[in-house]
């Protein structure tokens, strides 16, 4: 990437998507989750807690983990545990329906919060705004105050305000090695990979799992999900002492070492 | 001296109408002509139709800056005449540069020339005249565009528009423009003319409708031409659009005559008038007697007298010349995406904004000195010359030239008394376009730079960098991805690496590796180390440039003047057990100087001495290859840390857990914090707590952290610093570079930065941009997909997870649906398929692209669909994948809203008889379905291939029988005007066969229709008797 020489800094997406002279792909945020469950560069989720000024939310469920004593927000009835339903009249919670039993009739199962960072997508140039939230408590009582959107972002970053260092990677497995294993977050694929090495024979395909320890290039294809005492599978022991030996790079899905 | 120009012979014809000697018929002579080649004679009606189109452009803007915004009364957008005539004016640029595309294209002279007035010649369709938008200036526009058949709105007569246009009094001659491109198409499309006449080497150097932003939102034609097709089809686009010999297709944009012929009428038909007083060719022309001046005064009444207002039109006059400079220049050079014609080009672009909003102020400002309602108007006054010098370095200097004297005149009007806040931002804006051109013209001149006088902002870029833990002491080479091929793979190659000399601190060189290589020969992974650049603003509103040590040195500062600070942590272990002292923490305090700072990562609640790398940063030293100021963050190499000595899990015992209470933690410990969702994600083991089970943390940590990085730098005499900051984070490496993740931290930053839509008009560029975007979120999701197992996963994985909510446990699809095969190859389909987006507007191939965004646009889950846990809401797209709230992953609202305004902008125009609709359908069904399509035998091909080729399967629907489908089979599959009688209709409305749901599927882009609804209505239409 040779150097760029000038950027409009009104063009945030320009700013968003320039990398760096010399670093290389693999330093962008292009690269990095966003579906973070809890992710593997950031829980971005955190970015979210402290939308509102006086009030810090919880970064997954929208739960008030914070409220500022002597603020509106605290006269207004706003205390920790509640939990925000809605922003500015729009639902930031949603009914879980489906079956209970196979075949049976769609039913209402549980409720959830929706992801902050689609359900307060609205409030991306509210910053300095006061918007009306709801928040209800577990006795069932319905709180309203009126919080003002915080600054998160300036030009293409995040502001000091936002969030604390450290705040962007909390929420992630501690030590990250051990979230490699029976997670269920084989869908951060380009990151840590599940189904490797596959060849298709007809309707069927065949792969190692990335976790298959010592494999080789002759090492049969039987795909095993990661499971904790799956014989032939990486252990924690081996990530936390070895993991840089052990993972290995893939292209084109092939192992390449 | 003028050139020799032919003479325009007012004629009557037949009609009545005005017509010119260039009209078809017997080859007229003119006494006095020069005898010209054809070719010669094609240079020269070119440049004098350059000359016209560029005269229009003037006087349309002109008309347009004299029209207040929300006239007529309550008009919004469009509906404006500003806007309108606007729209007019851009579009006779286009045409302006198209014209020299194919004069470059005939290694003919270009010319930015245009009518002036005084009036020098009787050539043109009417003389000259700036003038505010009136009845009669309006009729002159629309016998001028007028077609030769012309249909005029209701109410408006032929008779009427010339005799508001003064035809009666026989003074004023109107010629059709569109006879002098029927006389170019005429001499183009003979045989005098030629290939051998084009130039095809010259596109490089034409104007091309990317570059020139020629969009949709204005119908703005630019055309290169190679050929004498390409010119055939580029005079006939200008021709059709405004000037041209017959109306334009129905459905098609208005054309010009369209245009001021409305006008005309509305203009007609309101009482007041709302125009402002601005007057007939403004001027800036000395007062008689100050210098010596023609009698009689034919400036008199256009002379702004106004002081203040004179400066603008200075100004004004200033950065016209300044904007065909830069058209001139740019299309004298060959195309380039970093250099001058980049440049030139991307300035003739910002002098376009200024031209622009100075003519609007100038339509404000007053004329005179007394308190007359007279506006002055924007003279647009030709420079004294339009030669342009014949050496580069001429070229640059003229840039400077014209820089200079616009620098003057901002001075002079800053120092007026009264500026009103538009004066004021205008002033502001043009400064810092004026000041980033000059240092780009500074350096094509090859001297130094230009001195900037301050700083207005700094920025560190990226704002936002990842660095990837490894234990090598080689960081990791740049690299790039490139396009996914059909395959989805994208292909990995070395970019520009530079090189940090451990030693001295300086970048020592740059190269490009051959080959990327993700461990060193030892086989330690190499780590991924951002550079952060220091970026700033030299003026309000100017661009951001990289700051150098060149730039501190002329504002009197040293790079050690600038205050680099570094905060990192790792608070994972506070995030479970809410102390405080579990934080770890690294600051590195104010620094200057270009040694590498240890990022020490400190905890209260570690054992004494002990500590966490977080790894180091370090300010780069300029040099004179590599002046940039620069910060490089190195991360840790990826270890984990504990509580016990002899731990072989560790590296270090570092944690103390007689201080705190990290290795007892478990979530919902009474007076720790809300747990992490999901919960217990730490190092531990189950032990019985209080009575019950727990999964207790043995106080694991990594060398993971995420911070700040600030850079202050004090300007001489300010008392507070210019601050700016950026953050880092230290992750896991990107096990599979070639993959990117369907939903990524930068689409999190693009929606917040930009909204969870898209909004605006999109225009034919912004369209294909999206559609590339959109096109691209589908790429990344099959990288994805095809590093799971979907087997497994449709079993496993969120099916599983499902049933923490009380849904009954089954597999999300059908298992042969999500085979591992059958998820790959659709997902490779709708890929290959979305290729077609490159293809030619109105291909099969390109309209079947948009019907793979289309049917993505439809399967895609809503961001407030997570909760749907029925069948049919599981199966949205993206499938089997969890998101940042437990429940089945959305893309952002933005990511799909991109994919849906992609598919409407690209789709054109709604289909509007039964076949066309049945047509659209097939389009949409087609990547889809191709999967299932190609091992079903249709005649002597297969489904798939007739899917490929619209007309031929609604041929073979009409045509055959029932071959695969038992109980009718035999049974003709159409029958012509009888949709229950049709086996087709039958078999797509029977549940069980594998037609039906897609065929009685809502499509939300047709209409809202079913595809058997569809289906049946083109049946329905289908005559009933052979067609003769």
């Amino acid at each position: 990437m040779s150097q760029t020489t000038t950027l409009d800094p009104k063009n945030t997406a320009a700013l968003v998507a320039y990398r760096g002279r010399g670093n290389p792909t693999a330093a962008h945020v292009s690269t990095a989750i966003s579906n973070c469950f809890p992710g593997l560069e950031f829980d971005f989720r955190a970015v979210w807690k402290r939308v509102f000024i006086d009030v810090e939310l919880h970064e997954a469920n929208g739960t008030v983990v914070g409220v500022t004593a002597g603020t509106a927000a605290f006269a207004a009835g706003v205390r920790i545990g509640q939990r925000l339903t809605s922003v500015g009249g729009r639902a930031v919670r949603t009914t879980i329906t489906g079956p209970s039993a196979v075949g049976g009739p769609t039913g209402n199962l549980d409720e959830n919060a929706l992801e902050l960072s689609n359900s307060l997508a609205l409030l991306f140039d509210k910053a300095g705004q006061q918007l009306s939230c709801q928040f209800i408590a577990n006795s069932g009582a319905l709180v309203t105050a009126s919080l003002t959107v915080r600054r998160l972002f300036e030009g293409s970053g995040l502001t000091e305000e936002a969030a604390v260092p450290g705040v962007l990677t909390q929420g992630l497995c501690s030590p990250w090695q051990n979230d490699y294993r029976e997670c269920g977050c084989y869908y951060w694929a380009a990151s840590r990979p599940d189904f490797v090495n596959v060849t298709e024979t007809g309707t069927t395909a065949a792969g190692h799992n990335w976790m298959h320890k010592g494999r080789t290039a002759t090492t049969p294809k039987n795909y095993v999900q990661d499971g904790s005492g799956e014989p032939g599978q990486l252990t924690y022991e081996d990530l936390f002492r070895a993991w840089e030996t052990e993972l290995h790079f893939l292209r084109r899905g092939q192992d390449s070492e | 001296m003028k050139r020799n120009r032919l003479q325009w012979v007012p004629r009557a014809s037949a009609s009545g109408d005005l017509d010119i000697a260039l009209d078809a018929g017997p080859a007229p002579t003119w006494p006095g002509d020069p005898v010209l080649a054809p070719r010669d004679e094609l240079i020269f009606l070119l440049q004098t139709a350059s000359e016209i189109e560029h005269s229009l452009m003037a006087q349309y803007l002109y008309a347009a800056w004299s029209v207040p915004p929300g006239i007529p009364q309550g008009a919004t957008g469009d509906a404006e005449w500003s806007r309108r005539l606007m729209r007019v004016a851009k579009q006779e640029m286009g045409h302006l540069v198209t014209v020299q595309n194919v004069l470059r294209s005939l290694n003919a002279p270009l010319t930015l020339d245009r009518q002036d007035y005084p009036f020098r010649t009787d050539l043109y369709p009417f003389d000259f005249k700036l003038e505010r938008v009136t009845l009669h200036s309006l009729a002159k526009y629309v016998l001028a565009e007028m077609p030769a058949n012309p249909v005029f709105p209701a109410g408006v007569t032929l008779q009427e528009v010339k005799t508001a246009a003064g035809m009666g009094a026989g003074d004023v001659l109107i010629n059709r423009v569109g006879l002098l491109f029927e006389k170019l198409m005429d001499l183009v499309g003979g045989s005098t003319i030629t290939d051998a006449d084009f130039d095809p080497s010259s596109v490089p150097k034409q104007a091309n409708a990317d570059r020139w932003r020629a969009d949709g939102a204005n119908d703005v034609i630019v055309l290169t031409v190679a050929n004498k097709a390409d010119a055939l089809l580029a005079l006939k686009a200008i021709a059709d659009q405004g000037e041209g010999p017959n109306s334009p297709a129905a459905g098609a944009p208005p054309s010009h005559f369209d245009i001021f012929a409305t006008l005309f009428k509305e203009r007609r038909d309101i009482a007041a008038d709302p125009v402002a007083l601005v007057p007939e060719n403004p001027n800036t022309s000395p007062l008689p007697g100050l210098s010596p001046s023609p009698a009689p005064d034919e400036n008199a009444a256009g002379r702004i007298l106004h002081r203040r207002s004179r400066l603008w039109a200075l100004l004004g006059n200033i950065h016209y010349r300044m904007l065909l400079s830069c058209i001139r220049h740019s299309i004298s050079l060959e195309n380039d995406d970093a250099g001058p014609e980049n440049t030139v080009r991307e300035q003739a672009f910002d002098e376009m904004k200024s031209v622009g909003r100075l003519g609007g102020l100038l339509a404000r400002l007053p004329l005179v000195m007394d308190a007359s309602p007279a506006r002055a108007g924007m003279p647009l006054e030709m420079p004294y010359s339009l030669d342009f010098p014949d050496t580069a370095k001429g070229i640059w200097l003229m840039h400077r030239d014209l820089l200079m004297a616009s620098a003057g005149l901002i001075r002079q009007l800053e120092a007026e008394a009264g500026l009103t806040g538009e004066e004021t931002a205008l002033l502001a804006a043009i400064k810092g376009r004026d000041a980033a051109f000059r240092l780009k013209v500074d350096g094509f001149l090859g001297g130094a730079p230009t001195a900037v006088t301050t700083i207005h902002a700094l920025r560190i870029l990226p704002s936002l960098a990842i660095a990837r833990f490894g234990s090598s002491p080689q960081p990791l080479d740049n690299y790039e991805l490139g396009s996914a091929d059909n395959t989805g793979w994208r292909p990995v190659a070395g970019a520009e690496t530079l090189t940090l000399d451990e030693t001295t601190g300086e970048i020592s060189g740059a190269s490009t590796p051959a080959a990327v290589k993700f461990r060193d020969a030892l086989g330690r992974i190499r780590p991924v180390c951002p550079f952060l650049e220091v970026w700033a603003q030299f003026s309000v509103d100017g661009p951001l440039q990289p700051l150098t040590a060149a730039h501190l040195q002329q504002l009197g500062l040293t790079v050690a003047s600038l205050k680099w600070r570094v905060r990192v942590a790792n608070l994972k272990a506070v995030r479970r057990t809410g102390a405080a002292a579990d934080g770890i923490n690294a600051d590195t305090g104010d620094f200057s100087d270009h040694a590498s700072r240890a990022l020490v990562g400190l905890c209260p609640n570690f054992k004494a001495g002990k500590n966490i790398p977080f790894g180091a940063v370090r300010f780069v030293k300029p040099n004179v290859a590599f002046p940039e100021i620069r910060l490089r963050f190195t991360p840790a190499h990826g270890r984990v840390f504990g509580p016990t000595a002899g731990d072989p899990n560790v590296s270090d015992d570092v944690y103390d857990a007689a201080r705190g209470g990290w290795d007892s933690h478990f979530d919902g410990r009474a007076g720790t914090p809300l747990n992490t969702e999901p919960g217990a994600i730490f190092f531990g083991q189950e032990r019985t707590v209080g009575g019950s089970r727990q999964w207790v943390s043995r106080a694991y940590l990594d060398d993971a952290c995420d911070g700040i990085v600030s850079v202050e730098l004090t300007l001489p005499g300010a008392t507070a610093p210019l601050r700016t900051t950026a953050r880092i984070s230290a992750g896991p490496p990107h096990f599979s570079p070639d993959t990117l993740p369907v939903r990524a931290v930068a689409d999190e930053l693009e929606q917040w930065l930009q909204g969870p839509e898209i909004t605006g008009t999109l225009s034919a560029t912004d369209a294909e941009a999206l559609g590339q975007r959109a096109a691209d979120i589908i790429r990344r999701a099959l990288g994805t997909v095809r590093l799971m197992n979907t087997d497994a996963m449709n079993v496993g994985g969120m099916a599983g997870h499902d049933q923490g909510t009380g849904r009954a446990g089954e597999p999300i699809f059908p298992v042969a649906r999500a085979a591992y095969v059958a998820v790959e190859d659709r997902h490779r389909r709708v890929l290959a398929a979305l290729n077609g987006l490159s293809a030619a507007p109105g291909s099969t191939q390109r309209m079947q692209a948009i019907g793979a965004l289309q049917t993505m646009a439809d399967i895609l889950r809503q961001f407030d669909q997570v909760g749907d846990l029925t069948n049919d809401g599981r199966r949205r797209m993206p499938a089997m994948m969890r998101g940042a709230d437990g429940l089945h992953l959305a893309v952002t609202r933005r990511q799909r809203d991109t994919i849906v305004k992609a598919a409407a902008a690209l789709s054109g125009p709604a289909a509007t008889t039964p076949e066309q609709e049945m047509v659209a359908l097939i389009n949409l069904l087609a990547p889809a379905g191709a999967d299932r399509h190609d091992a079903v035998s249709a005649g002597a091909s297969t489904l798939d291939t007739l899917f490929a080729d619209p007309p031929s399967l609604l041929a073979y629907l009409r045509g055959q029988p029932v071959k695969k489908h038992a109980p009718l089979a035999g049974q003709p599959l159409v029958i012509a005007g009888n949709p229950n009688g049709s086996a087709f209709i039958k078999i797509i409305e029977t549940p069980t066969h594998p037609m039906f749901i897609r065929f009685n599927a809502v499509q939300p882009s047709l209409g809202g229709k079913t595809g058997a609804q569809i289906a049946r209505n083109w049946v329905a239409s289908l005559p009933t008797t052979p067609v003769v």
